[in-house]
């Protein structure tokens, strides 16, 4: 085993660590040296004299993390803390038995790996955000019995009632009118949900049309008023069913818990990023998602009006006396850029 | 003339028997035998008493000091407290992070989570690694398998409420259930991460029982929405005291010595601060003038990051371990500048400056912490290991999903 340079020094084959050593017991702090034998063996020395013995391979060598000083565990419970990373990478990889966390030391220490990194990590987002989480809560909402939607829903109605609705004054007859024509869209978009028209008068909300998951759907009196035809109001219908037949509010909710998720795994722990900052890219995301789900709902409406034999553009006629009457694209943001914009709908409904 | 003892250096009158600062007994000799300058001299006879024989120049030669009526009385020797201070320091470096962080995030973005523990152990490694004080780091020494079988578990039981939501009577019934399990989570939690965090290859301890924890992290909550918040800092309080005096380093405790009316100060005048704020901004915004509105938020932001700084303050400089003491000197403005600096920047960046955003703020708060004793003794030296005990991981993960602060 000996040969000529290790005669001329004799030392060659010893590392040296330095560093400080905690028996454990008590937190004195020992100054110490670990000298590794080219066989392995590795002496504690402190204060010049050697303390106890033992084959590095036997002893727990703590993960490679950077810089961290590095510690070295001995049977007794004692522990040798050396800042001499590279050292003893160098001894446990000449012994054969690599250190935990040498691998990905060695990935995070090069540059083209990060390089690389950043991309995989900046395509991953986007693809989740773009495709992977759509697909999922799109799966997952369909997978839901419709019947589960329903219950949640009806709670829903009574509070808006409390709060925004007072009573129609639209005459019997006219709501009658209006049931028949979404029972012709509800015909059409074969749903197993059972789906109730409800007319509600609201000065706050002005001109409007939702439906809830259960199938539930309100439209208001100042809607029904700024419609020229009823024809019009067929088309906003048919949109509201689509919302619901396509299942958007469940999705919206798995695809806002997927964000969360995936916000949290991005910034790791709560220390550093305030909720102010990890709220701005997720509603971003979400407006995004809104747009993408009152897309499908505008399809739906296309396509049933299309197959009624109803001219397309009565929905976006409809639509630019509903933003008009709101006070055009000013007021209520949110209604904007929550929906795509109107010159994107008028291009989508214009007649043929 | 000036108190003989060195650390004391007081105006004491002439004929003063003791220094009124520190204690001194004080030689009140003829100011003729008095040796100019001779401070360390006049130190060291009033410290060996008048009949020792190094008191020349002090006392005539051969006269002992009980027929002298000048004299005082012996001395004992008694120093005023000398305080020693070891300063944390943060030692990591972005560039270093930056690469440990990217890679961590790709592996558990490619593994969908899986590798999420092993990252946060070596991230948790390396912000204890490199904090360090009194000439030695820490280590966090938490095997991931234990930390992903917590993960999993907090996976499942979220799944769980989330589909239980579409039932309403499934969902109360586990937001009931999350709500009982929260002290437990708590608790488990703190001894998870306490046990698997050692300095100098001593283990930290947290030993807090599930039966108080319930009363500080679920009754006393309860009382605090029934009556509208009013008691929200006592309940604090009791919660940061169950913390502190159940953490131990070794079989050393820790000690926690705010008084409640210290909190309630500090509460009462935050919530001040903030509700004014809060209202000019939704008067200011109700009325549309965003300038105002938005000079509001600004106070209001401000107003939080101080009570934050003092109540961080509060918190470490009355908890002591044995006789060291822990002095924080956060502060308000720089707590508000070190957060605006960060949000900018991490929203800026995309996120790209999260590492540098990680290691600034550790770096901000290490200088401001300093740990203190008396000089003198064998200060963190001297603590003294306690039996090993095995602790779950589970209860820590949980509670890291669900978002609860809980860290010490």
């Amino acid at each position: 085993m000996s040969t000529s340079a290790s005669e001329t020094e004799p030392d060659a084959g010893v590392r040296s660590l330095r560093g400080d050593f905690y028996d454990g017991v008590s937190s004195q702090r020992a100054a110490a040296r670990l000298e590794i034998a080219r066989d392995g063996l590795a002496t504690l020395v402190v204060e010049g004299r050697a303390i106890v013995s033992a084959p590095l391979r036997a002893l727990t060598v703590s993960a490679r993390v950077g810089n961290v000083p590095c510690a070295i565990r001995f049977a007794g419970g004692g522990t040798f803390s050396t800042p001499e990373n590279d050292l003893v990478d160098r001894a446990l990889t000449d012994l054969g038995a690599p250190r935990a966390g040498s691998r990905l030391h060695g990935l995070e220490s090069r540059w083209s790996v990060v390089l690389v990194g950043i991309a995989v990590v900046a395509l991953f987002v986007r693809w989740l955000v773009a495709i992977g989480l759509p697909k999922v809560a799109e799966r997952v909402a369909f997978a839901v019995p419709p019947e589960a939607a329903q219950k949640i829903s009806r709670h829903t109605l009574d509070v808006l009632d409390r709060t925004m609705f007072a009573p129609t004054t639209l005459p019997a007859e006219r709501q009658d009118q209006l049931r028949a024509r979404l029972d012709g869209v509800v015909a059409a978009a074969r749903s197993e949900l059972h789906f109730q028209l409800h007319f509600r008068a609201s000065p706050t909300i002005g001109a409007n049309a939702f439906a809830l998951p259960s199938g539930d759907v309100v439209l208001t009196d100042e809607l029904v008023a700024l419609a020229t035809h009823d024809d019009e109001i067929v088309a906003v219908l048919a949109h509201e069913v689509g919302h619901v037949v396509h299942r958007h509010a469940l999705r919206s909710v798995i695809q806002a818990s997927g964000l969360t998720l995936l916000v949290l795994a991005v910034s790791g722990d709560a220390g550093a990023v305030s909720s102010f900052t990890a709220t701005v890219p997720t509603m971003l995301v979400e407006m995004r998602y809104s747009r993408e789900h009152e897309r499908e709902a505008d399809r739906h409406a296309l396509e049933y009006l299309r197959a009624a034999g109803i001219a397309p553009a009565s929905f976006t006629s409809l639509l630019d006396r509903i933003v008009a009457s709101a006070g055009g694209a000013d007021d209520g943001p949110a209604f904007l850029s929550t929906h795509p914009s109107p010159a994107e709908r008028r291009a989508m409904f214009a007649d043929r | 003339m000036i108190c003989p003892n060195d650390y004391c250096g007081a105006e004491v009158g002439d004929d003063a028997a003791r220094c009124q600062l520190c204690g001194t007994g004080l030689v009140t000799s003829d100011p003729r035998d008095r040796v100019e300058g001779d401070r360390d001299g006049e130190a060291r006879a009033a410290l060996e008493g008048p009949t020792s024989h190094g008191a020349a120049g002090l006392l005539p030669s051969g006269e002992t000091g009980a027929g002298t009526p000048a004299l005082a009385p012996p001395v004992e020797r008694q120093l005023a407290p000398a305080v020693e201070r070891w300063p944390f320091e943060f030692t990591g470096d972005t560039t270093e992070y930056f690469r440990i962080w990217v890679v961590n995030l790709a592996f558990t973005l490619v593994t969908l989570g899986i590798y999420s523990a092993w990252a946060k152990v070596r991230t948790t490694r390396y912000f204890y690694g490199n904090t360090r004080v009194a000439g030695a780091s820490f280590e966090y020494l938490a095997n991931p398998v234990a930390i992903l079988k917590g993960r999993l578990l907090a996976a499942v039981l979220f799944g769980l409420y989330w589909f239980a939501g579409d039932i309403v009577v499934a969902s109360w019934i586990l937001s009931l259930g999350f709500t009982v399990v929260f002290p437990w989570m708590v608790v488990r939690g703190l001894a998870f991460r306490a046990h698997n965090s050692t300095y100098r290859n001593i283990r930290f301890r947290f030993t807090g029982a599930y039966r108080e924890a319930n009363v500080a992290y679920l009754f006393r909550p309860i009382l605090a929405f029934v009556t509208l918040g009013l008691i929200y800092p006592l309940v604090r309080w009791h919660q940061q005291r169950f913390v502190t005096d159940h953490a131990q380093l070794g079989t050393t405790q820790f000690r926690f010595g705010a008084t409640s009316e210290q909190f309630i100060e500090l509460y009462v005048k935050g919530t001040i601060f903030v509700l004014f704020g809060g209202l000019v901004a939704a008067l200011a915004f109700v009325m549309r003038v965003w300038g105002i509105g938005l000079l509001a938020l600004v106070f209001m932001w401000y107003a939080w990051f101080d009570f934050s700084a003092s109540f961080q303050n509060l918190v470490y400089n009355r908890s002591e371990l044995g006789p060291h003491r822990l002095e924080s000197t956060l502060d308000g403005r720089s707590l508000f500048w070190l957060h605006l600096v960060n949000s900018v920047a991490m929203l800026a960046s995309l996120g790209l400056l999260i590492p540098w955003v990680r290691i600034r703020t550790a770096r901000y708060r290490a200088a401001r912490l300093v740990v203190a004793a008396p000089a003198g003794l064998a200060g963190l030296d001297g603590i003294v290991a306690a039996p090993a005990v095995g602790v779950s991981a589970a209860g820590s993960e949980v509670a890291e999903i669900f978002d609860v602060d809980i860290g010490f």
